[in-house]
């Protein structure tokens, strides 16, 4: 039950991120509808008309790439924010909070700038805010892990009542704490499957490679709360 | 007496009357045609170059001047002016290479133009695949 209710979930977000296509985008579709004007311009010898329809073909062009860079920069900034207050949890839990309350604080705010820098839109002062944050947490002493405190490998488990999937996997704070960030991790993993166009069906025993995001450095295998630096 | 005095006087009048040499006839002045084929085929060439590269309407003030001088020669060939016709032809094929030259720019131009808009489109389908992969992100608009 738990798992189909994993894979309603998947398929209630996937049309999210996948509605909206190239195609969709009005910008592209007009700097297309003008490219093919220019083109028939050029046939029929209006070659001046030609000239405007591919300048504005290429205007078009520019802002749908602005788009798309906007929303990979808005991209990149929510999963630093979500990978700093998922860390900041970390260290909440762990205890190391108190062992670093100065610098603890600082993150604290810096994440709560990135917050309203990225409400405002300003993505990139928002990552960096966030990747300021998670530079000063990422000195802590780590508790019960190595390195970077970010495992590389995460195992399947089985848990009765709470199936891991893809989606589930990509929400852990140890993880990326963004269940939306579960795409990057079945493309890692694609190959792994037992049927590679499906992501829905993963077994407990695989071993998840875990891709290493913008601003972050991962190793070893997550275990039972803890980041061994070999798989049991 | 006076009457045979004056009786020769007019047979040697009507003599001399018979006599006189008839006056030379002068040749009318022979026409000179111009043979216009080279100048009407070398208009007819450049100007088929011109409608190659649709000159009619990639350079249209050129082509529109070019042509009225070729219509210009063939109203002064059809009306004999030989030196119009002729002036005209050749007036006419520069004007049509001018206007092919200008094409074939306006042309080059727009090609160019084209590129770039297919190297603006080519940027952004890359981006958007690199968005795909990174982050599932596909490029649409909301």
């Amino acid at each position: 039950m738990k798992k189909i209710l994993c894979i309603l979930l998947i398929l209630m977000i996937t049309p999210l991120l996948f509605a909206q296509n190239l195609q969709d985008n009005p910008d592209y579709r007009e700097s297309l509808r003008y490219k093919r004007l220019s083109e028939e311009s050029i046939e029929d010898g209006e070659y001046v008309k030609a000239v405007e329809y591919a300048e504005l073909s290429k205007e078009y062009a520019e802002k749908s790439d602005a788009y798309i860079a906007k929303r990979l920069a808005q991209y990149r900034a929510n999963q630093l924010l979500k990978r700093a207050e998922g860390l900041k949890g970390q260290v909440e839990r762990s205890g190391r909070a108190k062992q670093y309350p100065e610098d603890y604080t600082t993150a604290a705010a810096l994440i709560e700038t990135s917050r309203t820098l990225y409400l405002n839109e300003q993505y990139e002062k928002s990552s960096e805010s966030s990747r300021s944050a998670i530079a000063i947490m990422e000195e802590f002493e780590p508790a019960r892990t190595t390195g970077s405190g970010l495992p590389a490998f995460y195992i399947v488990r089985d848990m009765p009542g709470e199936e891991d999937c893809f989606w589930r996997i990509a929400g852990y704070d140890f993880i990326y704490g963004d269940y939306g960030g579960w795409y990057p991790i079945y493309q890692a993993n694609k190959a792994k499957l037992s049927q590679p166009d499906n992501p829905d069906i993963i077994y407990s025993g695989m071993v998840m490679e875990i891709p290493e995001r913008e601003g972050e450095t991962r190793s070893g295998v997550w275990v039972d709360g803890e980041i061994r630096a070999t798989a049991p | 007496m006076k009457r045979i005095l004056f009786f020769i006087l007019g047979v040697l009048l009507i003599a001399s009357c018979a006599t006189a040499p008839e006056p030379e006839e002068t040749p009318a002045p022979e026409l000179v045609k111009v043979d216009l084929t080279t100048y009407r085929q070398n208009t007819i060439d450049a100007k088929a170059e011109a409608d190659k590269i649709k000159a009619e309407k990639g350079a249209f003030e050129e082509y529109a001047e070019a042509k009225l001088l070729y219509e210009e020669a063939g109203i002064a060939e059809s009306e004999e002016d030989w030196e119009t016709a002729q002036a005209k032809y050749e007036a006419a094929v520069v004007a049509f290479k001018k206007a092919y030259e200008v094409a074939a720019e306006n042309r080059q131009k727009a090609l160019d133009a084209l590129e770039e808009a297919n190297q603006a489109i080519s940027r952004v389908e890359k981006n958007a695949d690199e968005a795909l992969d990174e982050a599932g992100i596909e490029g649409g608009n909301e």
